[in-house]
């Protein structure tokens, strides 16, 4: 074991040290150490150096490589070199040295150990090419799966691997040749299994005399950490510590046989073995823990439904806004405007922390599209910068959407990713919606965030709001971020309107990284009283997914009125008029004859419309508005 | 409608712009205390989440529960948790009440981490394991972390007194699971 200070040759006796084994032999030690780098080395294959000798090229490669390549032999064509580097990284590095000149050739260096086992061993030493090497690695690819074949038990899911360094057919291959070859099996037969996609519950490694520098039983955690039953008797495990080693692994081990080990007669020893294993309910033939109270303890009890609504009104009307709402969040934002008022409010908050799997995008900019603005008040404490990121009216709201990256959900067609709570808000007569999920990012913002540092020169622009965007193309686009797949969570407090339509009180997204692994879509899930809300769950993913996205008329029911205009005043405007006077009243919600007037003080423009409006926006009376 | 303004009707002089979000940040962090804290006794089970309405909306994973009394007899026999917040913000919406213009409910929407102690006992220190006095000796062992988005709304007395029982609805859903851990949620 390496650990603490002195390394292996510490003949002082230091804490922890090497020495602290095998009765302070430093020869010893010195042999365990080379035992256990030889163990690990890679054999890597060389071409192209015979005008010299091998010592010359040794000390080329090191020179020139800074790698070591030790143990070179030659096959009988005295063409081919084959060596032993200390890790895989230095192989790696190695290989890209193919292509040198050395002594009038060109060098040509490649990785040959595969699973460690076609080289050096008995069976694979009269290999006179690379061709041969390979067909090697293929046979005892083949002895390995044969072999473990021979040992699993597909009926209870059992692999016997008893006494495996005696067996004989593995010792005539000359699996067991050498230290090197014998390290490498267990980890080469774990392969084999995974690739043979054998369903491994229990395994038996009885008999096999392991010990506390044994790597066995990491590979075991590494390949098939949800093992449940482990049998080591008869080994040779004197030591807590190589258990130790193995917290938070084996996560579902529930029986271990330790018995006809050192270890076994120490009963300190055997307790902390139970507290490493938190699932641990058998040792050695003996309980140890009540497994169904064990169970009830290490289980969040209630299950997840990925839908609740306190009553079939409030599914109906939460499915029908949210499937609408998320169509126009897609696709057209500004359709979003009618349902926020001069009181709603939207802020959004971006937490990059990962939790669950990681997605491994590390780019810098992975968050660029959302911190400027971002309200996480675990990021944001100066209460200035706080007010800064809250929007208020549909002005503010209708730019900050504008301002976020384009996306696309997938509510109707995959229903299983998004999960909903829908509950009564009687003090306004409302709802509180609750949507979590994922949607992907489609496109980069139409416009961009100003700098909400800097101050805005333009005295034209006096509604605060208008300070804080600037159009896109005038922006640096190194700012822009990296669009990817997200997940989200966001609440809706929605509350009765005029003609009964919906309005958005309040309106908090937060974007977190995407995770595959949703709690409320495990795998396996399956609740004891499904039964009893299936009803109202079937319900609301029917809604969701039988839905018709554009139902725009679902939303705001004063919204049909405000798609057409009366025919007198229609049959005074130009086609183009017309539109602007909609378009106009749609942003700013005001009445039709005030419209009218903003638009002709205007002279029937867009732009000159909408300054004036920020600009008079204070002095107009309350009934302007609709 | 009622309470909402709006547009164009007037609210009262500039209370939105008055910013308490620090305040009920500090009464979130409170909150998750709370539902922490070991529990030495049944009384302290009481100490669950105080601040919850006697019969709130609450939510769990998508469950309801009928009432404050039933979800602290849950969380007290969970094992021992550990909660951080990651990421929340706060929205306030008025009532309009003209007597009282600080009067309305603070909307919550958070999103937490929080590990499990995985050592084989719960709150309340009942243990699965035979010989008590193996796993009572040990330390805590945490899970990996679990994501749980939070969104609660609770009235505005909370900002003059963080005890009252203010929180009208809770909505506690995990919405990330790690890759592997022994304490399981389904």
């Amino acid at each position: 074991m390496y650990r603490g200070r002195g390394g292996y040759n510490n003949n002082r006796g230091g804490r922890g040290g090497y020495n602290n084994y095998n009765n302070n032999n430093p020869a010893s030690n010195l042999q365990r150490a080379n035992d256990y780098v030889n163990q690990n080395m890679i054999t890597v294959e060389i071409q192209g150096w015979d005008n010299a000798s091998q010592q010359d090229l040794v000390n080329f490669i090191s020179r020139k490589a800074r790698i070591v390549v030790s143990n070179t032999s030659v096959d009988q064509s005295g063409k081919l070199l084959l060596g032993q580097v200390r890790t895989m990284r230095d192989a790696q590095d190695l290989t890209k040295f193919s292509g040198a000149r050395f002594a009038g050739q060109t060098l040509f260096i490649r990785i040959v150990d595969n699973f460690g086992l076609n080289n050096n061993s008995n069976f694979n030493s009269n290999s006179g090419s690379s061709s041969s090497s390979s067909n090697g690695a293929k046979d005892t690819i083949e002895l390995l799966k044969n072999f473990l074949l021979s040992c699993y038990n597909p009926q209870i899911k059992m692999l016997d691997l008893q006494n495996v360094q005696n067996n004989q057919i593995l010792i005539n291959n000359g699996l067991f040749s050498n230290a090197n070859t014998t390290s490498k099996f267990f980890p080469a037969l774990l392969k084999v299994a995974q690739k043979e996609k054998l369903e491994i519950e229990s395994i038996n490694l009885s008999n096999n005399n392991l010990d506390d520098y044994t790597k066995w039983l990491n590979e075991l955690a590494l390949n098939f950490p949800n093992i449940k039953n482990i049998a080591l008797s008869n080994n040779n495990f004197k030591k807590i510590d190589v258990f130790d080693r193995l917290k938070n692994k084996f996560s579902s081990l529930r029986e271990l046989i330790i018995q006809g080990n050192p270890l076994s007669q120490d009963i300190n020893s055997m307790q902390k073995l139970i507290s490493i294993f938190p699932r641990l309910s058998i040792l050695d033939g003996t309980p140890v823990r009540d497994e169904e109270k064990l169970n009830n303890i290490l289980t969040f009890p209630i299950n997840s439904k990925s839908m609740f609504f306190e009553n079939d009104d409030l599914s109906k009307a939460a499915t029908t806004f949210l499937t609408s709402y998320l169509n126009f969040w897609d696709n057209n934002r500004m359709n979003l405007i009618s349902l926020y008022t001069q009181q709603s409010q939207f802020s959004y908050q971006c937490d990059s922390s990962v939790i669950g799997d990681y997605n491994g995008n590390t780019a810098s900019n992975l968050w660029n599209n959302y911190t400027s603005h971002s309200r996480n008040l675990k990021r944001v404490s100066n209460e200035k910068s706080r007010m800064l990121r809250l929007f208020i009216g549909p002005e503010q709201i209708l730019n900050t959407f504008n301002c976020l990256p384009k996306s696309k959900h997938f509510l109707d067609i995959k229903p299983e990713n998004y999960a909903i709570e829908t509950v009564s808000f009687p003090v306004m007569s409302g709802m509180m919606i609750t949507i979590h999920g994922d949607f992907e990012e489609v496109g980069q913002a139409d416009h961009q965030f100003a700098d909400i540092t800097t101050p805005n020169n333009n005295n034209n622009n006096k509604g605060h709001s208008y300070n804080r965007y600037k159009n896109n193309t005038h922006n640096n686009n190194n700012k822009k971020g990296v669009l990817e797949k997200r997940c989200f969570d966001r609440v809706f407090i929605v509350v009765p309107g005029a003609n009964g339509a919906f309005i958005v009180a309040s309106d908090m997204l937060c974007v977190k990284s995407y995770s595959s692994k949703k709690s409320w879509n495990e795998k396996g899930i399956k609740n004891a009283d499904e039964n009893q809300t299936n009803t109202t769950t079937n319900t609301a993913t029917n809604a969701i997914t039988n839905t018709n996205p554009n139902l725009i008329n679902n939303i705001p029911n004063n919204n049909a009125s405000l798609q057409t205009l009366p025919p007198d005043i229609a049959s005074k405007l130009n086609p183009v008029q017309q539109e602007l006077v909609l378009k106009v009243m749609q942003e700013t919600r005001l009445k039709l004859e005030f419209v009218l007037m903003l638009c002709e003080q205007s002279n029937w423009d867009y732009n000159t419309a909408g300054q004036n409006f920020i600009n008079s926006k204070s002095q107009i009376p309350s009934d302007a508005y609709i | 409608m009622n309470g909402f303004q709006i547009a164009g009707q007037s609210q009262p002089n500039g209370f939105q712009n008055r910013d308490n979000s620090a305040t009920v940040e500090n009464y979130l962090t409170k909150l998750l205390e709370s539902l922490d804290e070991p529990i030495s006794n049944q009384q302290a089970i009481m100490k669950i989440l105080p601040q919850l309405h006697q019969n709130p909306r609450i939510i769990i994973n998508g469950n309801p529960f009928g009432s404050r009394e039933q979800f602290q007899q849950l969380w007290a026999r969970l094992p021992l948790s550990n909660h951080q917040i990651t990421s929340c913000d706060v929205h306030f919406i008025p009532t309009n009440n003209t007597n009282n213009p600080s009067d309305g409910q603070y909307i919550v929407s958070a999103h937490l981490k929080v590990r499990f102690d995985e050592s084989g006992k719960n709150k309340i220190g009942e243990t699965a394991s035979f010989n008590n006095t193996t796993t009572s000796s040990t330390r805590n062992i945490w899970s990996h972390w679990f994501g749980v988005s939070l969104s609660l709304v609770a009235d505005s007395t909370i900002i003059s007194n963080s005890n009252t029982e203010a929180i009208s609805i809770w909505d506690y859903r995990f919405t990330e699971n790690p890759i592997s851990s022994v304490f399981k949620v389904n």
